[in-house]
């Protein structure tokens, strides 16, 4: 949507959209972290991506934004790339058919995109046992719902900023 | 047809975005472990790295801004510590002195300001502000922080005359602290003292502190006196025919400044 028509554009906005996430990480990261549970603006901003500019920005989003994650664990590094690709992908390829007109269909996107991310984190890392059902039930679970309702208000704002009026070229999709 | 073509050539770009990364995530995950902990840390280095060492700056400053107001906070209150502990110091240092010169617990101290000093006359005598009717009496001995100063050789309702040790008629019975030698201490030329009676067979030597003893009723025992200056051997004694070889000439130099006298205490005997 806020691509601009050159690579150029695309190629700045997307670097900005990256600083972005690195700065919040850096700065605004651990002051909305809630008890422990922590609100995962990279699925955000992935989604938001894959639903606006399809799969091919999808994978490549998805993939630089697994790898900055991956890069703090480096015996996985290459594995939340990997996953996150997957996800920018499918949602950018099958968005039509997802109905996802609705802001609240967006929030739950973002929910099982989270939930799907940390289940094959931990199956990669831990493997499947016992724990793995509490972890996600005391941990994801929480962090999913989080992100989400706070994903759905970006998602609001986003939406009801002119784009055009900033000069930026909108884009369907 | 030329709509599916279109969606097949998207599907295939797609696809061969898709495979090319996955491809490169699947190569990094089996890497070794040194060179991605290498590739990790350059990617950080490049990245997330200024900010987080920009963020770690700025918490040193907020925390050093608050060790430093705590800091300023303890200088201040140590600065006034340290005045009052200078204060106590002092005090406790002029308590100290003063209980010194407590004899023991039967004695009075009545503090009194000198009225008018004299030492060139004749007597050698002061005049101080208490007298009788402060239980001053004749014959108490008078001592300031230093040691001996005198005796009340007259007494008045409001005021007493001090015979001061340099008086020629001034006599107090006298001990070696160290040897615990009896002797007589009176003046002798100038300021200096003489300790008196001392037989040659006895030890005393230069650095020895002569103190009261408390013999004659007068003075009570442990008032400091003055310290050996010079002590006249048997063989000195008989060159210059200054005595018959009997007692010692044992030079003492007083440790009151009779030419500053200020505080004196008048020490009386508790009833």
């Amino acid at each position: 949507m806020l691509w601009g028509s050159t690579w150029l554009t695309k190629i700045i906005f997307g670097l900005l959209i990256i600083l972005a996430l690195i700065l919040f990480q850096a700065f605004i990261a651990g002051a909305v972290t809630i008890g422990g549970i922590k609100f995962d603006l990279s699925i955000v901003i992935l989604i938001y991506v894959a639903l606006s500019r399809g799969p091919v920005s999808g994978v490549i989003f998805g993939f630089l934004i697994g790898l900055l994650a991956d890069i703090f664990t480096p015996q996985i590094l290459g594995w939340g790339a990997l996953v996150k690709c997957l996800i920018g992908f499918s949602v950018g390829s099958f968005k039509d058919n997802l109905y996802l007109d609705s802001l609240y269909s967006k929030g739950g996107m973002i929910f099982f995109a989270l939930i799907l991310n940390d289940l094959l984190y931990y199956i990669f890392t831990g493997g499947l046992n016992a724990s793995l059902l509490e972890t996600l039930i005391g941990y994801t679970l929480f962090s999913a719902l989080y992100t989400s309702m706070v994903g759905m208000f970006i998602f609001l704002v986003l939406s009801g900023i002119n784009w055009s009026g900033l000069g930026v070229e909108r884009k369907s999709g | 047809m030329d709509k599916l073509t279109s969606l097949i050539h998207i599907r295939r770009d797609t696809f061969l975005n898709l495979i090319i990364f996955v491809l490169l995530s699947i190569l990094l995950l089996i890497l070794p472990l040194d060179f991605k902990s290498d590739v990790s840390a350059f990617i950080f280095k490049f990245t997330y790295g200024p900010f987080y060492s920009l963020r770690n700056y700025i918490k040193e400053l907020e925390g050093v801004r608050d060790e430093n107001k705590q800091l300023r906070e303890k200088v201040v209150e140590l600065t006034l510590r340290n005045s009052w502990l200078k204060e106590e110091h002092l005090e406790n240092q002029r308590l100290r002195e003063l209980l010194e010169f407590r004899p023991n617990l039967e004695y009075e101290v009545i503090p009194a300001e000198i009225l008018s000093a004299e030492p060139n006359r004749r007597y050698f005598s002061i005049l101080i502000d208490k007298g009788t009717g402060d239980g001053v009496r004749r014959n108490m001995p008078v001592i300031n922080l230093q040691g001996l100063v005198g005796k009340v050789v007259d007494a008045s309702f409001s005021s007493a005359v001090i015979q001061l040790m340099l008086d020629p008629n001034f006599r107090a019975s006298a001990q070696d602290q160290t040897t615990r030698v009896f002797g007589i201490i009176k003046p002798w030329s100038g300021s200096s003292l003489q300790l008196d009676n001392v037989p040659l067979r006895e030890e005393i030597r230069v650095g020895d502190r002569i103190i009261t003893s408390g013999l004659g009723g007068i003075f009570p025992p442990g008032i400091m006196i003055g310290v050996v200056t010079a002590v006249e051997s048997e063989e000195e004694q008989s060159k210059i025919n200054r005595s018959y070889g009997i007692f010692k000439t044992i030079e003492v130099a007083p440790y009151v400044d009779f030419n500053h006298l200020e505080e004196l205490f008048v020490i009386a005997v508790k009833r």
